[in-house]
């Protein structure tokens, strides 16, 4: 696999799993 | 207000569900195919920021929408607009919100009975090549939809018409049980389901050895072309996909929204949506079809598969693949039941807006609105299922699956941020909100949302409806191999000597004016003799139809060879083709399209009219003296 071809899918997976670990810690840190 | 009104039973419920609403069969298919064709890695950057200007804004919108007129007892569009906008117009401006979904719930349902036939179809290991048995997997899938005028496969619409009664029914099953037993149920079942399936998928296809390798395939498909950045085609593209992706503009994200009771979240369950959303598509969008493309084609052939087309890729080249490599009935069973999954969860969720309309707006009790439902739903199913080789499903596509959409998602956009008002708007999303949504989002949905869906609208109606010849409907041509099941090799095309080339497309214009003439179908049917040497020579030949006075043997021989036609054979699965000596029995097919075309573009405003009257009819009835 190229450098620029994993580079673009180490950034968008990274932004993609970022935003759901982001979405579940706010539930977390606010139980209902 | 209606007290009685359902509620969902827990948020991870809620979450899952409009999860499974905005997951379906385009994360799977149409996004590698997107992005492989618009840039590989690059289209990330477009699709990114259109995430971030109008894909995760219109989440917030729609879920605001929804959860103010769920507060007045408004499960769809009618009411929600009734209640925010400043006009009595505004609740027929709301009829987009019933004649879209149930319109795409038309044709989406038998794509989705697709997906459950083929599954049934990989356990059984029907489309396996036997020795006695050749299965062409194109020919099986067009036969199956009786787009093919060959019965090797099916003998008519019996399989496809009893998959289809099939998903309607576990359809309405699912909403007939109402918001908390049916829909949020379906989604803790389906959803585990749907992650497990895309984790067995890719575990299979990275394990899998053939001419090329799954890496070899996430670099094609993640390879960045930096040079597509500067096409607005690309753009579009990008656009588009977020569009379809996120289920904007059906008025389904609303409706889930309405069950939200007054001061419970939605900031972050919108965005928590849209998030999963984007986890199953670029993570395992990206990781299935396309690398198992390259390990079986080889790294030469996926540009090939990657630009057939969405149904192509799911239909054709992955049981292709799967029947390749052992245990087709697991894996071709699992493939096929994660479509099946993301394409039901999506179904339940287009049609529980009309539910809600029939429910909420006239009154009637459930099993009252799931008969109503049922009727309409089956009626106008049959025209998309008999004329399918019309384009009756495209054309349907074309305004209730992509252009209805971006309609209503920019009215949308201007009656939250411009006609009720952004201040109230804001107010309203962040109400009993577990996060603070930024406030930078402020300018970008007063101006850039509008904006952007205002472009892609424009540019939709220019490329797809003006340039792409969706607006003028015509008669489609197509060639047939007759009993493709006798034949082990198929027709395949190579490139043809150019001066050929313009006699065939003449040719194919010719039989096409015919049809248009004759305002009929036509036929040709002959028998071809290919030689192993690329000759071609017609022995005999006769017209049908439109077509009856078009059987020439030396200009059908000039269409083929201008068309760059021959016979070929694989010497093993994964080997390339080889041109044989053969006779093939040939069909050449005209289909007059134009009836069929107005037919769909029929349902569409018939079914506006039907809707119109019946919200006219239940203002007049149940909503007079409404409360303030």
């Amino acid at each position: 696999m190229s450098g620029s071809a994993l580079a673009f899918l180490v950034l968008s997976w990274g932004f993609i799993i970022g935003l759901n670990i982001y979405c579940l810690a706010q539930f977390l840190r606010k139980p209902k | 207000m209606t007290p009685e009104r359902e509620a969902w039973g827990s948020r991870w419920g809620l979450i899952l569900a409009a999860a499974g609403n905005a997951i379906g069969i385009g994360n799977l298919l149409r996004f590698p195919g997107q992005a492989a064709n618009n840039g590989g890695g690059a289209f990330m950057i477009p699709y990114i920021v259109c995430l971030l200007i109008f894909g995760i804004p219109m989440m917030w919108v729609a879920w605001t929408i929804g959860r103010h007129g769920g507060k007045f007892g408004h499960g769809s569009l009618p009411g929600m607009f009734d209640r925010m906008g400043n006009s009595p117009l505004a609740k027929y401006v709301g009829v987009l919100g019933l004649t879209l979904p149930y319109c795409f719930v038309l044709y989406y349902t038998y794509i989705e009975a697709w997906c459950l036939g083929y599954a049934w179809f990989s356990l059984t290991g029907d489309y396996m090549t036997t020795p006695h048995r050749t299965v062409h997997l194109a020919a099986y899938y067009q036969e199956f939809l009786n787009m093919a005028p060959t019965s090797s496969y099916f003998p008519g619409l019996l399989a496809a018409g009893a998959f289809l009664a099939i998903t309607v029914g576990l359809n309405m099953i699912v909403l007939y049980r109402g918001v908390a037993k049916g829909i949020e149920l379906l989604a803790k079942i389906a959803m585990p389901l749907l992650f497990l399936f895309c984790i067995l998928m890719s575990i299979r296809v990275l394990t899998l050895e053939g001419e090329g390798t799954a890496l070899e395939g996430l670099n094609f498909l993640w390879t960045p072309d930096f040079s597509r950045l500067g096409d607005f085609s690309v753009w579009l593209a990008a656009a588009g996909q977020i569009f379809f992706t996120l289920s904007i503009g059906f008025g389904s994200l609303e409706c889930y929204a309405s069950y939200v009771r007054e001061d419970e979240d939605i900031a972050l369950s919108a965005l928590t949506t849209a998030a999963t959303n984007e986890f199953v598509e670029v993570i395992f969008g990206g990781m299935i079809a396309i690398p198992a493309a390259a390990v079986f084609f080889g790294a030469d052939e996926i540009q090939r598969v990657a630009s057939s087309g969405t149904f192509s890729i799911g239909m054709i080249s992955m049981p292709e693949i799967l029947r390749a490599f052992p245990a087709t009935w697991l894996f071709g069973s699992v493939w096929f039941l994660l479509l099946f999954f993301a394409a039901f969860t999506s179904s339940v969720a287009v049609a529980q807006p009309v539910m809600a309309f029939f429910q909420d707006e006239l009154r009637m009790s459930r099993p009252k609105a799931t008969f109503w439902l049922t009727a309409l739903w089956l009626l106008g199913s049959v025209p998309v299922i008999l004329y399918y080789r019309y384009g009756v499903l495209g054309e349907l596509d074309f305004w209730a699956g992509t252009l209805g959409l971006a309609v209503v998602a920019l009215i949308e956009i201007v009656l939250f941020a411009w006609i009720y008002g952004l201040a109230r708007g804001w107010g309203e999303l962040q109400r009993g909100g577990l996060i603070q949504v930024p406030a930078f989002f402020k300018p970008i949905m007063l101006y850039v949302t509008p904006v952007a869906l205002a472009v892609i609208l424009a540019g939709w109606v220019y490329f797809d409806g003006y340039k792409g010849g969706v607006l003028t409907p015509r008669p489609t041509v197509a060639l047939w191999v007759d009993t493709p099941g006798n034949f082990p090799g198929t027709i395949e095309s190579v490139p043809p000597d150019k001066a050929e080339a313009e006699f065939a497309t003449r040719f194919a214009q010719q039989a096409r004016d015919r049809a248009a003439q004759a305002e009929a179908d036509g036929k040709l049917h002959a028998e071809v003799q290919f030689g192993a040497d690329g000759s071609i020579k017609v022995r005999k030949i006769n017209g049908l139809g439109a077509l009856a006075n078009l059987a020439d043997a030396t200009a059908f021989e000039r269409y083929l060879r201008g068309s760059g036609q021959r016979y070929e054979e694989r010497a093993a699965p994964g080997k390339p083709h080889v041109a044989v000596d053969k006779v093939v029995p040939l069909i050449l097919t005209v289909y007059y399209t134009s009836p069929y075309v107005w037919l769909a573009r029929g349902i569409v405003i018939g079914s506006t009219i039907l809707f119109l009257g019946l919200i006219a009819y239940a203002w007049k009835r149940y909503h007079a003296r409404r409360t303030p």
